[in-house]
């Protein structure tokens, strides 16, 4: 057989291939791409008209999402019509959201004691309810369910309130948001919807009325994807998950004590894109901070300048690909009280040998 | 952009979308192996291309949407859709010899190739793409995917003449 007999063979069987599964093609609806390509703009337009402050890093952990296995509510299946099988039919989970906002910094307003999400992977379609305390209810249309569990839907419920509830991957571990016109605290319950590979989530703010979600990832541990499952560049160091989303504009940190995540267009002019989570051990009045940096592509042999009173445990840089930014995660410690981003100017090699340096924003 | 403006730009994608969603919907379905991950691969990719509508003439409207599903992380789709995606063909393909048989067994095959041979080989041979734009669609260079085409081909042309009855 020849390399261009077997190319021509090759060409035929591909297009039999894809005109004989005609009818199996799941047909898109231009309805939804234009709805949907709409909503992005919208957002698009509102984040980059936000030009706020380095809220996140100048508050050190803004922007938190605390919760996790902690926060994790029970299963409530809940069988409805003859054949209620998992993926077979409606199966409801009730999250618990009574005390979603103990431990912030801000409380807030109290909202709903719970929400009950009811996820039909047979109708394709998923629906909210939400449980005031005093047991009133208040239900939304059901929603179009995306076909692949590997995708992320979620709606902005709550009102003032402040509640995002959606339908995530069950592989997602923990999930990190950002909020747009400012940063907030929040607090997200999940539970898995048994046999779907899916769990529902239920994402409590603190914000004021008109806090939209601006973006959104989530991890399963290993690598961090945007709400479509599209993958973007990580990279873990011990602990901490570090990740650079360019389509929603947001970068990060999945930390085992705290989640943080910013917008890139909160960058203040002339600085490097930063972040910093912290936490202070119990009665002490030094704080352990880890502070996330974007340099340019092929950034090596990085150099920390500690601010006054601050000292550099490690420095770990962890380049991309030729295209991607370096992320490099500085830990260090120091007073609890002046600490600020502990970074006072950060030094670096480019790949064609000259040097570069800057502060962060 | 005024009401007007945006009308007379939604039905132009929309005319847009019904047009290139056949190619794309058979194109994804090579890459993933899955119709509902091919579809919302799909539909992911159309959502980004009308956020860049505005900038997109339209005689390269089908090449720029193709551009981002491709580059879409397909190994996600691969592993939600894993029914499909065997790491060697199955035993009952050694004995196929009808040609449905032989198109479930490509698709198969494709599937046990990397990512990046699996997509030029898409490309080069399913979209008839030139080399140049191949490499242009996946950002890489022509040598690039010369190398991946000829190790994918020689994959599957491997695989396919070791099926009895299968294509030669």
């Amino acid at each position: 057989m020849s390399t261009d007999t077997f190319e021509d063979e090759l060409r035929s069987l591909l297009h039999d291939t894809v005109d004989a599964e005609g009818p199996a093609y799941v047909d898109v609806d231009p309805d939804v791409v234009v709805t949907a390509g709409r909503r992005v703009v919208r957002r698009r337009r509102m984040a980059a008209g936000a030009g706020i402050a380095a809220a996140v890093l100048a508050l050190g952990v803004t922007g938190a999402v605390v919760g996790g296995a902690g926060h994790d509510r029970a299963v409530d299946p809940v069988p409805a019509g003859p054949s209620t099988g998992p993926g077979r039919g409606p199966i409801a989970v009730t999250l618990d959201l009574s005390d979603a906002l103990e431990g912030l910094q801000a409380p807030g307003p109290p909202g709903p004691s719970s929400v009950r999400v009811e996820v039909d992977d047979h109708a394709m379609t998923w629906t909210v309810t939400v449980i005031d305390p005093d047991g009133r209810t208040t239900s939304r249309p059901a929603a179009t369910l995306p076909a692949n569990p590997g995708f992320t839907t979620y709606a902005e419920v709550g009102g003032d309130a402040g509640l995002v509830v959606g339908v995530m991957p069950a592989s997602a571990t923990d999930v990190v948001s950002a909020w747009f016109p400012d940063p907030v605290e929040s607090s997200r319950s999940s539970a898995p919807v048994p046999g779907t590979g899916r769990q529902v989530f239920a994402i409590r703010h603190t914000g004021a009325a008109e806090t939209v979600l601006a973006g959104f990832d989530w991890t399963d541990g290993e690598q961090v994807y945007t709400a479509a499952g599209s993958s973007v560049q990580s990279a873990r160091v011990g602990d901490a998950l570090a990740f650079v989303d360019q389509t929603q504009g947001l970068f990060g940190i999945f930390g085992a004590h705290s989640t943080v995540s910013k917008r890139l267009s909160d960058t203040p002019a002339g600085a490097l894109p930063a972040l910093m989570t912290g936490r202070v051990p119990d009665g002490s009045v030094t704080m352990d901070g880890t502070v996330l940096v974007l340099l340019p592509a092929g950034a090596e042999d990085v150099g920390i300048t500690p601010s006054p009173g601050s000292t550099v445990r490690s420095v770990d840089a962890v380049p991309g690909g030729s295209t991607d930014q370096t992320l490099v995660l500085v830990r260090l410690t120091g007073p609890r009280q002046s600490m600020g981003t502990g970074v006072e100017r950060i030094r670096w090699t480019n790949p064609d040998g000259s040097e570069g340096s800057g502060t962060i924003g | 952009m005024d009401r007007t403006g945006k009308a007379e730009r939604d039905a132009a994608f929309t005319a847009f979308v019904e047009q290139a969603t056949p190619s794309l919907l058979r194109t994804a379905w090579l890459l993933t192996g899955d119709h509902h991950a091919a579809h919302d691969l799909v539909q992911a990719a159309l959502v980004r291309t009308y956020v860049a509508w505005p900038r997109v003439r339209p005689e390269t409207a089908l090449a720029y949407a193709r551009r981002i599903l491709v580059n879409e992380r397909t190994d996600r789709w691969r592993r939600t859709g894993a029914e499909l995606a065997v790491a060697t063909p199955p035993e009952s393909a050694a004995t196929a010899g009808s040609a449905t048989e032989d198109r479930d067994v490509v698709v198969r095959l494709l599937a046990t190739l990397p990512d990046q041979q699996r997509k030029v080989v898409v490309l080069r041979y399913y979209a008839d793409l030139s080399e140049q734009a191949t490499a242009d669609v996946l950002n890489i260079s022509v040598g690039t995917v010369k190398s991946a085409s000829s190790r994918g081909l020689a994959t599957l042309r491997a695989q396919l003449a070791g099926i009895e009855g299968g294509v030669r």
